[in-house]
């Protein structure tokens, strides 16, 4: 593992993400906490470790793509946005507000936003084709995409899943934010999606699994597939807690829809803030 | 028609960064691009919202992305993939279907497209392009490689006979005959041009009628069919779609403001049972010339009674 990492500063970076998220749930009084607060870890060490980003030029072409399919924990994507300097964090208090560009699904008209998301099953086609012109274009950039594990039920994922190893696109690469909570119900009650690992590797992935909140072991799982010199697609199955962070929005459907009140704030930050 | 929409991608595939893809149709169609620009070709397979994901994917890095399939396939399938990530993002996808209307008749109403001008013509950015015949089909295509942005090719079958007399009137609202001083026009929409000539022939000389069409619904249409109809006392629209929500609204949306009434000829929701070839389904469907005719003649008769 490279020494260059500083973990304790990509742990910083996800305290501050979850406690931006927190506070816009709060003020908007919106939902989806319970899944960016799952996603906070893996997001915050992809930004760190390996998505190639300019805040100042959003758009540079050199940049590696990032898409988050699930558009519904945007506030995590906010949060991190705001705090690598994409936008300004004092934005982060119109979130879901009239007039404001912050909507409670993830924005393209937001710089660092590659593409709107929100309905579930899109972002993954979509990545398939920008890995494709990257290759068509002979391009050196990388596609990232974050999935949610409730939008495994959707079947365009598996058309997009069964395409990718066929055109070897190597230069693409999934993380499952694997919570095992969706919007009614465990994923596997409502569609069983075991055994998961089996069915990617056998669409012919190259997958490695980790703990989604274990900084080190996303790091060091993300960057076993990032140096394969394999032509597949790359998948990470993260391991993740549903509301991670905060003990009592943890592995709950409630806090899929609910937005805390002042107490409920209080405590989850002086949490957050390990008070 | 789609060889020449296929011949002009051809010609333009250098300079417009053109990429084909197909949801595995295009047999006798296509082989000629796939062999001279195998790189910028995509059997996507039958997966139609996976193919326009990636054709989004495609286009917002600089590539002119065409989809090919059937009518009702690379459009109701993925509606919403067309909705959310090439129209909102107003990305250079142009959608090609064939099979528009009943054109594929007897296979049956799963490959008939009656739905389609209603739910892309809702999309932002979308513009429709309703070729009749292959003269329109050219006009259209030189419009796809002069506009970015998404856009809907809704195609006949492969043979489709070639109906305008001249291509000099060929525009985005074109009149198929020598335009007369009349009070009636009949508008129509892809292959319907050729039924409302002979809806004229039915109709006999006495009653003047001006036939048109109209390859092209884009951000212009509205402001052009004022100019052209608001000085007409009925205009009649024909196509082979539901009404609802189909060309005839868009005409009826146009010339709103004005005096002129606006009568739409199409099919009801549940207009679609049954086998039969494409003139068999305009006739039982009443879309042919005799019955067509027939409505024109009564709201014209009873009109003049008053």
């Amino acid at each position: 593992m490279k020494k260059s990492v500083d973990f304790k500063k990509i742990k910083d970076l996800a305290k501050k993400i979850r406690i931006d998220a927190l506070e816009m749930v709060y003020r908007a009084k919106a939902s989806h906490l319970g899944s960016a607060l799952s996603s906070v870890d893996i997001i915050a060490v992809l930004y760190s470790c390996f998505i190639k980003h300019d805040p100042t030029n959003p758009l540079l072409k050199s940049r590696d793509r990032f898409l988050i399919s699930k558009g519904h924990a945007c506030t995590c994507m906010y949060g991190a946005l705001a705090e690598l300097g994409f936008i300004d964090k004092n934005e982060l208090a119109s979130y879901g507000s009239d007039g404001g560009r912050l909507m409670s699904h993830v924005s393209h008209k937001v710089p660092g936003v590659e593409f709107s998301t929100g309905s579930l099953g899109h972002a993954l086609p979509i990545a398939l084709g920008l890995s494709l012109a990257a290759k068509k274009k002979k391009k050196s950039w990388q596609t990232f995409v974050l999935l949610s594990d409730g939008e495994l039920n959707e079947g365009s994922n598996w058309e997009a899943f069964l395409m990718a190893p066929q055109l070897k696109l190597d230069n693409l690469f999934v993380v499952v934010d694997y919570n095992k909570i969706q919007a009614f119900g465990k994923t596997n009650e409502v569609i069983k999606l075991e055994p998961l690992k089996k069915k990617f590797t056998s669409f012919g992935w190259e997958l490695r699994e980790c703990n989604g909140h274990n900084l080190k072991d996303i790091y060091s799982k993300m960057n076993r597939l990032v140096n394969s010199r394999r032509t597949r697609p790359k998948i990470l199955l993260a391991h993740t807690i549903k509301g991670k962070g905060v003990s009592f929005m943890e592995d709950s459907l409630d806090w899929h829809y609910k937005s805390p009140n002042e107490e409920q704030l209080k405590r989850a930050l002086s949490e957050l803030e390990g008070k | 028609m789609r060889t020449k929409i296929i011949g002009k991608l051809l010609k333009n595939a250098n300079k417009s960064n053109v990429f084909l893809m197909v949801g595995d149709l295009g047999y006798s169609v296509v082989e000629d691009f796939v062999a001279k620009y195998p790189e910028r070709f995509l059997n996507a397979g039958i997966a139609e919202q996976n193919m326009t994901g990636m054709a989004a994917g495609l286009a917002s890095e600089g590539f002119k992305v065409f989809t090919y399939s059937i009518g009702n396939f690379n459009t109701l399938r993925c509606l919403e993939q067309i909705r959310n990530d090439v129209c909102y993002h107003n990305l250079d996808v142009t959608i090609i279907s064939t099979g528009g209307g009943f054109a594929y008749g007897s296979l049956g109403y799963s490959h008939h497209a009656l739905q389609d001008i209603a739910t892309l013509g809702s999309l932002p950015f979308m513009t429709l392009l309703l070729p009749a015949d292959p003269v329109e089909a050219e006009f259209c295509s030189e419009f796809i490689f002069s506009n970015a942005g998404p856009k809907y090719l809704r195609l006949g079958r492969s043979k489709d006979e070639v109906v305008h007399l001249s291509k000099d009137k060929i525009a985005e609202i074109c009149t198929y005959n020598q335009k007369q001083k009349t009070n009636y026009a009949l508008v129509t929409v892809g292959a319907m041009l050729k039924e409302a000539v002979r809806v004229q022939d039915t109709l006999g000389a006495k009653t003047k009628i001006n036939i048109y069409s109209c390859p092209v619904i884009g951000e212009n249409f509205a402001l052009n069919a004022r100019k052209e109809f608001s000085g007409y006392k009925y205009v009649f629209t024909l196509e082979d779609h539901v009404v609802p929500q189909g060309f005839g609204s868009h005409m009826a949306k146009a010339l709103e403001l004005e005096e002129t009434r606006v009568i739409s000829f199409g099919l009801n929701h549940c207009s679609c049972y049954g086998c039969g070839n494409q003139d068999y389904l305009h006739k039982h469907n009443h879309l042919d010339a005799k019955s067509v005719s027939a409505g024109i003649a009564k709201i014209i008769g009873a009109k003049k009674g008053k």
